[in-house]
């Protein structure tokens, strides 16, 4: 409890308005460690989204809390007594100050969404720091970037996502699905986050893409030590082989939570035991395909 | 037109037998050095293979493989300026590749049937799904209004639907996409076809959900006289249902054998590839004892 990074204490958020209001988290625990990569499962509709959005201050909460641990870094305002920041509980203005300083990033399943298509990759990943220089540097008292020195970290932030520096002045539609996602993980990472959310991030690639993705995203641990991943995913076995820890959300629920081989290799919830049983794995037969059906009808009967 | 929808069943029946992978009889399905250009380059060179009766044979290859460009000839329905420039494609002793429009009407949805990947497109939004299984029904089938519904609530029921009823009057936008693939399935069955072609069919939908829309096709195979033709970029899910496997590269057969095989000893580099990603980063890794190397918390270890 002590040194997680993000700690998110029985959750409840509602969604729509009027009539229409339902509850989607219904008191979600969740931690994310410094330097450990969480994977966050659950089906369409389980409310993974909302708790990332939630988590990024981006939902108004019934009641609950969400922490981040401060550092530095943090600006003053946004830490409480108990040296984190409530994201709830922030002011707009503070909440804009912190999202500034860019503690916590996001990263969208479909780059083509998130980018601009007008803007060039460069100004792209540019973007974030130049808004923090001018803000929150200038706030603290600290140099702005300058033009060369802006350069020089958007050519690191794309080395470190292994993309040549000369596709810097390209525009997202120039690239391929795979490349758009690495200039997207790039702009999250030049504002060296310390709590990086990849919603879906290997979804929309092809094998060979995907592989290369989480490679790249479990190197992030060595090049930023300490960065806590927090990964979203309807498909267990597209993240299990990179994350240390697995969350399944059912129905606005935690309902299990491990280390990723506890979760896979003794499942006890019996969602967690379809979603692991329905991952597609190179052997498979006919004893699953019972096996899913009979823990179908034990869901069904517990809706 | 009669005759050509009656001819080849007992063509088929004095055929010499071919040299077959697991059946005796002629293929239901022959596909003869497949060659489709855009007039000046080709994209896919020289495709060969064969689909038997019962038989489920999956096609594996990344976006650009030409793995829907083999489907779609085999459908008569190539994107505008692309042609079959070469090869044969043989169904049940009808050649293909030279069929007039008419000559497709009683073939195309009755006896070779087709789903694809994002079902809603295929959908009139505005019109409940019942109604639109319903005048497939009554257009291919000949029904009269009556015994269409009595069919469309069975098909329902055989795809696993639950209350047919309420879905025969929801309208697209109503249902989830595990349930309108579903409602796909129904519509491209309704013409009880000898073969199915399911390219990227699951690709969109929750793993679960996935599992459910191949256990579904799983059961059809066999209850049915169904062949199947799978298409996906993950060899996994071919895995899950289809007896044989064709892994294609840049318009090519790169690997083609029995799905056991070809997992357990693959050939070409690329589809090593694809083995071997998956026994690194899939679920595999945990499920098998054997291979357990537990490399995040290894790592996790040192941080």
């Amino acid at each position: 409890m002590s040194n997680s990074l993000l700690s998110v204490r029985d959750l409840r958020v509602s969604l729509g308005s009027g009539r229409k209001r339902t509850r989607v988290l219904h008191g979600v625990d969740a931690r994310v460690d410094a330097g450990e990569i969480v994977g966050l499962i659950g089906e369409t509709g389980s409310g993974k989204t909302t708790l990332a959005r939630s988590i990024l201050g981006l939902n108004k909460f019934d009641s609950g809390t969400v922490r981040l641990a401060a550092n530095a870094r943090s600006t003053d305002s946004s830490i409480d007594d108990s040296g984190s920041t409530d994201i709830g509980s922030l002011s707009p203005r503070a909440l804009r100050a912190f999202r500034r300083a860019g503690d916590m990033q996001y990263v969208f399943q479909d780059p083509l969404q998130s980018l601009d298509p007008d803007l060039t990759v460069f100004a792209s990943i540019a973007e974030g720091l130049q808004v923090r220089a001018t803000r929150t540097f200038a706030a603290r008292g600290e140099v702005g970037a300058t033009r060369q020195s802006l350069r020089a970290r958007v050519e690191n932030a794309l080395d470190l996502v292994g993309l040549p520096t000369s596709l810097a002045d390209r525009v997202p539609g120039d690239l391929s699905g795979g490349q758009r996602q690495r200039v997207a993980i790039a702009r999250a990472m030049i504002l060296e986050p310390r709590l990086l959310i990849c919603d879906e991030p290997v979804s929309a690639l092809d094998a060979t893409n995907r592989i290369a993705m989480l490679e790249l995203l479990s190197s992030l641990r060595y090049s930023r030590p300490g960065i806590g991943l927090l990964f979203i995913s309807h498909d267990l076995g597209s993240v299990a082989g990179i994350t240390d820890r697995i969350l399944v959300l059912y129905r606005g629920v935690v309902v299990e939570e491990g280390t990723t081989a506890e979760i896979l290799r003794a499942p006890k919830h019996p969602y967690t035991q379809l979603l692991v049983g329905s991952a597609p794995t190179l052997t498979g037969g006919e004893a699953d395909r019972e096996r899913r059906r009979e823990l179908r009808v034990l869901l069904a009967a517990t809706e | 037109m009669s005759s050509v929808d009656q001819s080849p069943t007992s063509l088929s029946e004095t055929r010499v037998p071919a040299p077959a992978v697991s059946d005796t009889a002629a293929p239901l399905l022959r596909v003869t050095n497949l060659r489709v250009s855009t007039g000046t380059t080709d994209l896919v060179h020289g495709v060969s293979l064969e689909v038997h009766r019962r038989g489920s044979l999956g096609i594996v290859g990344e976006s650009g493989s030409g793995k829907s460009l083999t489907c779609r000839s085999i459908l008569g329905i190539l994107p505008p300026g692309l042609t079959v420039a070469d090869g044969d494609i043989s169904f049940d002793g009808i050649n293909l590749t030279d069929l007039s429009y008419n000559d497709w009407l009683p073939l195309r949805g009755n006896r070779i049937a087709a789903v694809f990947q994002d079902p809603s497109s295929y959908l009139n939004p505005s019109i409940s799904v019942g109604k639109q299984l319903v005048e497939v029904l009554r257009v291919k089938s000949g029904l009269r209004r009556r015994a269409a519904y009595t069919r469309a609530i069975e098909l329902f029921v055989s795809m696993g639907l639950r209350n047919p009823e309420v879905v025969f009057w929801q309208y697209p936008f109503e249902l989830s996409g595990g349930m309108l693939q579903r409602v796909l399935i129904a519509i491209a069955l309704s013409g009880d076809p000898d073969l199915l072609i399911a390219d990227e069919a699951t690709t969109a939908l929750d793993v679960t959900v996935q599992a459910e829309v191949l256990d579904v096709l799983s059961d059809l195979k066999q209850s049915r006289d169904l062949a199947l033709i799978l298409v996906s970029h993950d060899l996994a899910v071919v895995a899950q249902v289809c007896d044989s496997v064709i892994v294609m590269k840049d318009g090519e057969i790169v690997e083609a054998g029995p799905t056991s095989e070809v997992l357990r000893d693959p050939q070409h580099p690329y589809t090593q590839l694809l083995v071997e990603n998956h026994a690194r980063y899939g679920i595999e890794k945990y499920l098998d004892s054997e291979l357990v190397v537990d490399l995040p918390e290894a790592v996790f270890a040192d941080v």
